[in-house]
């Protein structure tokens, strides 16, 4: 090749292409791989960082975010060096330089492209030479061979961080979830005697209830008791409900039952002046509301005998119009009183103020604009519970007005009318029943909140003595030491009534009560018994420590070991049957059912027997419900100062008679009007 | 055209070139045995312009390849024998007081050894400082300045000096200026075995016979023109620069044992001298351009007698020789931001 034929026509340079194109190739591997063995650092780099992130984010230290954008900046990091390493510039001619080291030019061609940026004018023969020189020696060069790619040095390096990464990933992510920890509440501590209470109090009402509003009520309290009983509330939560239920029982309770009963007392003395209707007025000023139902039919159903049988006297009927008609416009005349009376009591107000203003008030008047303020109040409260009886009345009173009136005309239709009002009585008879019944949902819910109040108050203590106090009242004593002595000891006797328990896992403590003893009883010991079988084989016996309560125990056959305050210590010596009992001759048992008589202990004797053995006996239930009724009696006549009456109610249900078989508490029937 | 003609007359005179050192390569060989670097670097000197500083132990024929190259050249050629009484007048020449055929009496300068061609200081080092000094001028401007005259040496001249490594008693070590002056110092090695047997074949048989010149005078000049125009890229111009300036402790690309144990590197005549020797190296291969390779192979004897090492280097025994191959080994061929204005490459 000549330079001739290498130079560009028109130009001055050389064509130097056969030189520049591999270098150039050269230049673009040495950049490639200085890319890859920068990349490879970069790389080893990012992967530390990305095992460590991994690893930061398998225990949880850091994010799933976090983790993935570490691992992306990594990644970018990677192919940023990548991308600067082969962007970045090459010393020149390096290309040229690579290709003449590896085939030993001497730099031949990178010479020759430094001379061949030369003008003509600048460049010597010698350049010239070294140009052609160079331009044939550049056909044998392989930028592939000048520059091979090396693989990176740190390639172990990585292979290895690859599989770290691998085999951190293959871990499970750890989440860290909040535990979910059962959340303990300080559960409201109730007795199991009290809820028994509640319970036996809210199956009688229950069956009682006749309206869905108050079974509906009752359910909710039965929930409200077994949540107390499972524990499931703490303090707050359990007032919470009992407030909740209290507001419901509370709800639709619109007719003010006095203010009812007021205008049905006094439409039944109206009612009272005709001798027809006279049972009615009885009836309603008596508040039996179910008896004035009556009446009113027995009326109505008089009115269209006598219709039937031609006529009634009609002075007798004129009084009976008069007696309905006054009875329907009573309780309007009422209200307009009333209404009269607030009003008349506004204007007083509304000049007074203005006085004052104008002239200022001595205290005189003040004190008596305060007074009248108070009255205007008390006249609203009045009206309102006015309106909400005479929404109750409403219908009762239309009835009564157009029997009134049909009097006067037909006497069928009067009776119809009787019937319908009749029909009115009954349904508020049925709706103040309904009140009754919630009352005393209410009230009993009253009872337990003030209980829990003072339960609490009282703290542990009081819980645990009430804890004893109800397990001895349903005569559970804790076997004591004194049972240590105590022998199996079988009473026989004849008694009215008779009762035995046995106790001490069969260490022998034995208690017994009994009244005069005329029954036969025994109670065996724990211990192993030997009995003779059906075809006379021996067979034994092992009883448990409870005995079987000796039935008809008799007289003072029932001498107790004492209780102690504890479990006991020691072991009943004959605990595996007494070694004088002849196993091989045997024993029968015979069970005797003692008879009740009637008779029992006096009321003395009674109640010392229910302090010392608990309330779970006939004569106490007895002498406890003649108690009880005096008690509530008082109760309702208010003879009980409102701050005290929850202490004797309370005492009563504490004392009273308890179930002698250990379960459910015989409660004593609520009171019937509370 | 005109370039494709030039080209080939260069082609020509590059082989010419290449042809005439080998003819006095092999007329040398005749006598010497191996030593094949001290003689390319006897003859990158004498083709140069410069001068070399031979240094080895006795016997190893230092002397001879100066003698046998000034055979096979046809150049005068003086050998003085340097003695701690040699007096500067003993080298330069002197002026004594002639009669004249009419019988007055003139002033007359009497050239000393220095006016050849090629002059041999034997054991240069055992001369005085001032003996030494005389010959400052002399390799430097190429010229005597004796009284109110200065005479011109005859081109080309070359001092060919020796010295001995191993004796110090009695000697004078070169000052540095005078060190600088040397374009290469060239270690005259022990002969292998080999080349012992030949040395022994041709010195313990007949006599051997004289060299017959194979160059004249003006061939040398001729050729030292031919390696004036040889050019050299912008990027081994760099490297050489590069290397030279790692020499110094400061410099950029100075190795730490060049840091540790230099107290001065080489100075600018001493990259003068890797040029000017790369090139000849680059003729010597019949290449037309000096490369990175050509000064990687002269900056050893170029710049190991202008690299001054501390104290603490002449303590450690360390070598300049060690220094250079350090930086050699060490200097990146190409460097990024060198030889940007290419068209200045230097011719």
């Amino acid at each position: 090749m000549t330079s001739e034929a290498a130079a560009e026509p028109g130009t001055e340079r050389l064509s130097l292409e056969p030189i520049e194109r591999p270098a150039k190739r050269a230049e673009r591997r040495l950049r490639a791989r200085r890319a890859i063995l920068w990349a490879a650092k970069a790389l080893a780099g990012g992967l530390v960082a990305a095992a460590i992130f991994l690893t930061l984010r398998k225990v949880g230290v850091v994010g799933e975010r976090a983790c993935r954008i570490a691992i992306a900046v990594a990644g970018i990091q990677v192919l940023v060096v990548a991308v600067v390493a082969y962007m970045r510039r090459l010393p020149r001619r390096a290309g040229a330089v690579a290709l003449d080291r590896y085939h030993g030019l001497a730099d031949r061609l990178s010479s020759a492209l430094s001379f061949g940026e030369l003008g003509r004018e600048e460049r010597t023969p010698f350049m010239m030479a070294a140009i052609e020189d160079a331009l044939a020696h550049a056909s044998r060069v392989d930028p592939k061979k000048a520059v091979p790619m090396e693989s990176p040095r740190e390639w172990p390096f990585l292979a290895v961080m690859a599989l770290v990464i691998a085999g951190v990933a293959l871990f499970e992510v750890r989440k860290h979830e909040p535990i979910a920890s059962a959340k303990t509440i300080d559960a409201v501590e109730v007795t199991q005697d009290d809820l028994d209470a509640v319970r036996e109090f809210l199956r009688e009402i229950d069956q009682r209830l006749q309206t869905d509003e108050a079974k509906a009520a009752t359910h909710e309290f039965n929930q409200l008791v077994e949540d107390l009983a499972n524990r499931r509330l703490d303090r707050t939560e359990a007032f919470r409900r009992m407030q909740q239920l209290e507001d419901r029982l509370l709800e639709g309770r619109e007719a003010d039952a006095k203010a009812l009963e007021e205008a049905l007392k006094k439409m039944g003395e109206e009612l009272k002046k005709s001798e027809l209707s006279k049972p009615t007025g009885e009836a309603l000023s008596d508040k039996n509301l179910e008896a004035a139902e009556k009446a009113l039919r027995d009326l109505a159903k008089k009115l269209r005998e006598a219709q039937q049988r031609g006529g009634i006297d009609k002075q007798q009927l004129e009084k009976l119009r008069e007696a309905l008609k006054r009875a329907s416009e009573d309780q309007k005349k009422r209200m307009e009183a009333i209404e009269a009376r607030r009003e008349e009591l506004k204007q007083d107000l509304l000049k007074q103020r203005q006085k004052m203003g104008d002239a200022g008030a001595s205290e005189q008047e003040k004190s008596l604009l305060q007074k009248k303020e108070r009255e205007l109040e008390r006249l609203d409260r009045e009206r309102e519970q006015q309106q909400k009886a005479q929404r109750e009345l409403d219908r009762l009173d239309r009835e009564l007005q157009k029997a009134a009136e049909d009097l006067m005309r037909d006497l069928g239709l009067s009776a119809d009318d009787l019937d319908n009002a009749a029909q009115d009585i009954n349904r508020m008879a049925r709706q103040e029943m309904s009140q009754e019944e919630k009352e005393q949902l209410r009230q009993k819910l009253q009872e337990l909140r003030e209980m829990l109040r003072r339960q609490a108050q009282g703290g542990s203590g009081q819980m645990q003595r009430l804890r004893v106090f109800q397990q001895r009242a349903r005569g559970q004593g804790q076997s004591g030491q004194g049972g240590q002595d105590g022998q199996g000891r079988e009473g026989q006797g004849q008694g009215q009534e008779g009762q035995g328990q046995q106790a001490g896992n069969g260490q022998g403590g034995q208690q017994g009560q009994g009244g005069q003893g005329q029954g036969q009883g025994q109670g065996g010991g724990g211990g192993e018994t030997w009995i003779l079988g059906p075809n006379g084989e021996k067979l034994l016996m092992i009883t448990k420590g409870r005995g079987q309560g000796g039935q008809g125990q008799g007289g003072n056959g029932g001498q107790n070991g004492n209780q102690g305050p504890g479990w006991g210590t020691g072991h009943d010596p004959n605990v595996q049957g007494k070694t004088a009992t002849n196993p091989k001759v045997g024993t029968q048992d015979t069970q005797v059912q003692g008879a009740d008589t009637g008779q029992g202990g006096s009321r003395s004797e009674v109640i010392l027997g229910a302090a010392e053995r608990g309330f779970a006996s006939k004569g106490y239930t007895r002498v406890y419900r003649e108690y009880h009724t005096v008690a509530e009696e008082a109760l309702n006549t208010d003879e009980i100062p409102g701050g005290y009456r929850f202490y004797v109610r309370r005492y009563f249900q504490l004392i009273r008679p308890r179930d002698p078989s250990g379960g459910g508490a015989e409660a004593p029937a609520p009171p019937e009007n509370p | 055209m005109a370039d494709t003609v030039d080209a080939g007359a260069v082609r020509a005179e590059v082989e010419s070139f290449r042809s005439s050192i080998a003819t006095l390569k092999s007329e040398i060989a005749k006598t010497i045995v191996g030593n094949e670097d001290v003689i390319d670097g006897v003859l990158m000197c004498l083709l140069a312009g410069g001068h070399a500083l031979l240094e080895g132990v006795p016997g190893l024929g230092k002397t001879s390849l100066v003698r046998t190259l000034a055979q096979a050249l046809s150049l005068a050629f003086s050998r003085i024998q340097f003695t701690p009484d040699l007096m500067p007048a003993d080298i330069l020449g002197t002026t004594i007081i002639d009669e004249t055929q009419g019988g007055g009496r003139v002033f007359e300068f009497r050239k000393g050894p220095i006016f050849a061609n090629i002059v041999l200081a034997d054991e240069i080092n055992r001369a005085t400082p001032k003996t030494q000094s005389a010959l400052l001028e002399a390799m430097q401007e190429h010229r005597v300045s004796v009284g109110k005259h200065t005479h011109v040496l005859e081109e080309p001249f070359v001092v060919l000096a020796t010295q001995n490594p191993l004796e110090s008693e009695g000697t004078y070590p070169l000052p540095e200026a005078q060190l600088d002056r040397f374009f290469m110092k060239l270690h005259v090695p022990f002969p292998s075995r080999e080349e012992l047997h030949a040395i022994l074949d041709r010195t313990t048989g007949e006599a051997p016979e004289e060299r017959s010149p194979v160059l004249a005078r003006e061939d040398i000049l001729r050729m030292q023109s031919l390696v004036r125009r040889v050019p050299v890229a912008r990027h081994v111009q760099d490297y050489a620069i590069r290397v030279v300036q790692a020499t110094h402790p400061d410099g950029p690309d100075a190795p730490d044992v060049c840091k540790r144990f230099v107290r001065f590197g080489a100075s600018p005549r001493g990259a003068q001298a890797v040029l000017l020797a790369a090139k000849i190296r680059a003729l010597f291969e019949g290449r037309f351009a000096a490369s990175i390779d050509d000064v990687r192979a002269v900056a050893l004897p170029a710049l190991r007698h202008r690299t001054l090492l501390n104290f603490e280097g002449e303590a450690e025994g360390v070598k300049t020789d060690q220094v250079i191959e350090a930086i050699l080994k060490t200097l990146p061929e190409t460097k990024t931001g060198a030889g940007r204005s290419e068209a200045q490459a230097v011719s």
